[in-house]
This record gives C-alpha cells, sequence and structure tokens, in this order.
C-alpha cells in the first residue's frame, strides 16, 4: 500500500524520479491519464446534459389537444369550397385521424397520416369527400419530404388531379380513377394515393352520419 | 477589475454585436421586428447565464484537449433547453425565432465569453459578464429592430408609431436594410467610443484574460522606448 501511494505521487509529478526503471513506467502511466482523462469528462458532462433535457422534455412535452378548428376552417376552403364551418365529429373511423362535417352538409372532410419517403416523418394531410363520394380537394399540411422532389405534394398541381375522383385511385393505371405520379418522387406519390384511398374507405364506413 | 465594470462593459466598450462583431447573423435575421430581436436577446442571455455559470464551475475540471467540445455540449444544453420552454409556453415566438434558436449554439458571443472569460474567472464574475454581455447583445438588438421596425413598417412592437401618415419603407424590413441600418449603428458607436480609447491608448486593460499578454507587451515597449 505505502509503495502504491509512493507512485501515485509521482505519477501526478509531485516527486521526482530518481530510479531509472521505473522512468518509463511513470512516463506510461502519465500518458495513460492525459488520454483517459478528457475521454471521461467529457463523457460524463454529456450524459449529465442528456438527463437533464430528458426530464426537461417530459415537463414541457405539449400535449397533443387535437386539431385547432380555426385552422381547419381556413384550410377548408380550399379543401371543400362549398362547405360553410366545419365541426368535429365524435366518430372514429380506420385510415382516418380526425372526421369533421361541413355544418351546412356539404360533405365530410378528413385529416389523415400516411407514409412517403421519409418513413421517419409522417405526411399529414386534408381531403374532402362530398355527399355522392366525390373528392373535393386535397391539402398536405405536414410533410418533410424530399425538397424539390415530393414535397411537390403539397402544390395545386398535383392535389388538383384527385378532384372529382369518385372511386379507387390507382397509380398511372390509366382510365378514370388514376392519377399520374410526381417524377422522381413514387414513393411519396404512392404514399399519397393509398392514404386517400385509406381516407375513402373511412368516409365510406361514417357517410350516413353526414346527413343526420 | 471591479464587479461592476465585469457587468458595465459588455453594454457599450465591449458591446458583443457594434464592438466586437459578434453573433452577426442573428443580429441581421432577427431584427426585422422588436418583438423577435428582444425574444432573441433575452434567449441568448439566458444561455450566455446558464453557460458561463456552468462553465465557470467546471473550469477545474475540464481538461484542456476537451474543454472546446465541452463547452459546446453544455451551450447545446441550454439552448435546447429554452427550446423546449419557448415551444411550451411561447409557441408564437418559437415559431418566429424558427431555425435561429438552434443557431444559439453556434453563436460567437457565447463561447468567446465562455472560452475568454468564463473559463479562467470565478462564477460571480461569469455571472456579471454573461449578464452584461447579454443586455448589450439585446439592447443592440432593439436598437437596431427598432430603426428597422419603425422605418420599414411604421410601427413599434407591433404598435403604430408613424405608419398612417408616412408610407413605410419596406426595405428596411428586408437584408439589405438590414445591413444598412446595421453598418451605421457600428459607425455610431465608434464614434462615441472613440474618444475613450484614444485617451487610454491600452484599450485592453479591462481585460485581464484574453489581452493581458499584448496589454503587457505593450507596456514593456513604452517602458523600453523611454529608456532608450
Amino acid at each position: 500500500m505505502k509503495k502504491s501511494g509512493a507512485l501515485e505521487k509521482i505519477i501526478r509529478g509531485k516527486e521526482t524520479v530518481r530510479n531509472a526503471s521505473l522512468y518509463c513506467y511513470v512516463n506510461d502511466m502519465r500518458a495513460a491519464r492525459d488520454i483517459v482523462k478528457p475521454i471521461v469528462v467529457l463523457v460524463l458532462i454529456t450524459l449529465v446534459v442528456s438527463a437533464a433535457l430528458a426530464v426537461t422534455y417530459r415537463f414541457t412535452k405539449v400535449e397533443d389537444t387535437g386539431p385547432d378548428l380555426n385552422e381547419i376552417n381556413t384550410i377548408g376552403k380550399t379543401v371543400m369550397p362549398e362547405a360553410d364551418e366545419f365541426e368535429q365529429m365524435d366518430t372514429e373511423a380506420e385510415g382516418a385521424s380526425y372526421l369533421f362535417r361541413a355544418k351546412n352538409g356539404a360533405g365530410i372532410m378528413i385529416q389523415a397520416e400516411t407514409t412517403g419517403y421519409n418513413a421517419n416523418v409522417p405526411i399529414v394531410f386534408l381531403v374532402g369527400f362530398d355527399q355522392n363520394g366525390a373528392i373535393t380537394g386535397l391539402s398536405v399540411t405536414e410533410q418533410q419530404e424530399t425538397p424539390g422532389l415530393g414535397d411537390k405534394i403539397t402544390q395545386a398541381e398535383f392535389a388538383l388531379q384527385f378532384v372529382g375522383k369518385t372511386g379507387e385511385i390507382g397509380f398511372k393505371t390509366g382510365g378514370e380513377n388514376s392519377v399520374d405520379g410526381i417524377s422522381g418522387a413514387t414513393y411519396s406519390s404512392k404514399g399519397m394515393i393509398e392514404g386517400i384511398n385509406r381516407a375513402r374507405k373511412a368516409f365510406e364506413a361514417v357517410k350516413g352520419e353526414l346527413t343526420q | 477589475m471591479s464587479y461592476l465594470t465585469t457587468f458595465t462593459k459588455g453594454i457599450i466598450k465591449e458591446n458583443p454585436v457594434l464592438v466586437m462583431l459578434l453573433g452577426m447573423c442573428p443580429s441581421l435575421a432577427m431584427t426585422s421586428s422588436v418583438k423577435n430581436a428582444v425574444g432573441m436577446g433575452l434567449a441568448a442571455t439566458f444561455v450566455l447565464l446558464g453557460s458561463n455559470v456552468v462553465i465557470s464551475l467546471l473550469k477545474n475540471v475540464i481538461p484542456k484537449q476537451v474543454r472546446l467540445p465541452s463547452f459546446i455540449v453544455i451551450i447545446a444544453g441550454f439552448v435546447t433547453l429554452i427550446g423546449f420552454i419557448l415551444q411550451r409556453y411561447l409557441p408564437d415566438l418559437y415559431a418566429a425565432m424558427g431555425v435561429f434558436l438552434s443557431l444559439i449554439v453556434v453563436n460567437c458571443i457565447i463561447l468567446a465569453r465562455a472560452e475568454a472569460f468564463a473559463s479562467k474567472n470565478n462564477v460571480a464574475a461569469s455571472a456579471l459578464d454573461a449578464l452584461g454581455m447579454g443586455l448589450g447583445f439585446t439592447l443592440a438588438l432593439t436598437a437596431i429592430s427598432t430603426v428597422r421596425e419603425i422605418l420599414g413598417a411604421g410601427t413599434w412592437l407591433g404598435l403604430p408609431v408613424t405608419k398612417n401618415f408616412i408610407e413605410p419603407m419596406a426595405f428596411f424590413v428586408t437584408p439589405a436594410g438590414g445591413f444598412f441600418v446595421f453598418g451605421i449603428l457600428v459607425a455610431v458607436v465608434n464614434i462615441l467610443t472613440k474618444y475613450q480609447i484614444s485617451r487610454k491608448k491600452l484599450g485592453c486593460e479591462g481585460c485581464k484574460g484574453g489581452c493581458a499578454g499584448c496589454g503587457a507587451s505593450a507596456q514593456d515597449q513604452e517602458k523600453g522606448e523611454t529608456q532608450e
């Protein structure tokens, strides 16, 4: 024990080394300290900061309070121009996150999610169906698809293809219910089509409530 | 250096934006309206205070080889923290600040104060330095944004000022207008502080840490010359 204490003092540089055979050993130990200590300190700092952030995140996390009706009504003007005002429906349907009914009975607007090319961030969109099941409009509200390619799903040119379609939509299948994809963004286009077809199923399930 | 000068030097004499020309990116991008500028200033001050205090406390623990990564981790921690808080309680400001909030991490004012001051001084002095620098940053941003918002939109903090009788000059809200106002303010502050600096000759007297070497060598040179 006594010997290791003396060695420790030498390594810390408090005593000079007189023994030549000890010299190399001490040098090695000093080098090891210089390499290990910074790593340990940096790892510890990172751990403490991460832990502090994890705790803060828990306490400040924004609760999902559902959709903002004001926003829905604003977007609704383009998705379903014939509707006057929207109210959220209590029912749930597979393929739809939220359902909104036009108060004047013009149709049902569905908020839904789908997956595009960026599988980490879902595409959130609103699509409107009138009493006959024809699509009145489409608006993508949240997406992080590739800028310049996949993010063209937000443009009117893409959305307008869907307007008036009454059946299950096909991807470049030709015929009445076919739409064209976006060049270079097949995943984003297909994702949107699948999402809209799921939304249509949700509409079929709840359309009875439109007339009530 | 007294605690008072530690605090006040950041406001005019060593103003981070208008004298040291640090943190220009948020100074130009966030000053098109007073509200955003004050929000940015306060957020940066909070981060500066937090990082300065923590770094000052840890100055003997952090090995010098990893001091920069350690500083950045601590600063980034505080930035993320204020991001969470703003998102929760001030979502409008959070949305307006967008990417510039995360960019506080690489705001050179904060790293400069950590490296040049907090890692060499005690906690109280570091906290005062952070508050002074933060106040200087906030005031500079408020000054730039006041000119830009009144001339560019005719309002101040959203309240109408000259909007009703002078057509606002939208140029001042654009980035080019930002550079224009910034340049003029830097010139004004230069004129105001010029006399002080020329009177003392050695402007670095104040900063013990950063410029101590240069100040000392300059004094030695002066002595040498007089002896000759």
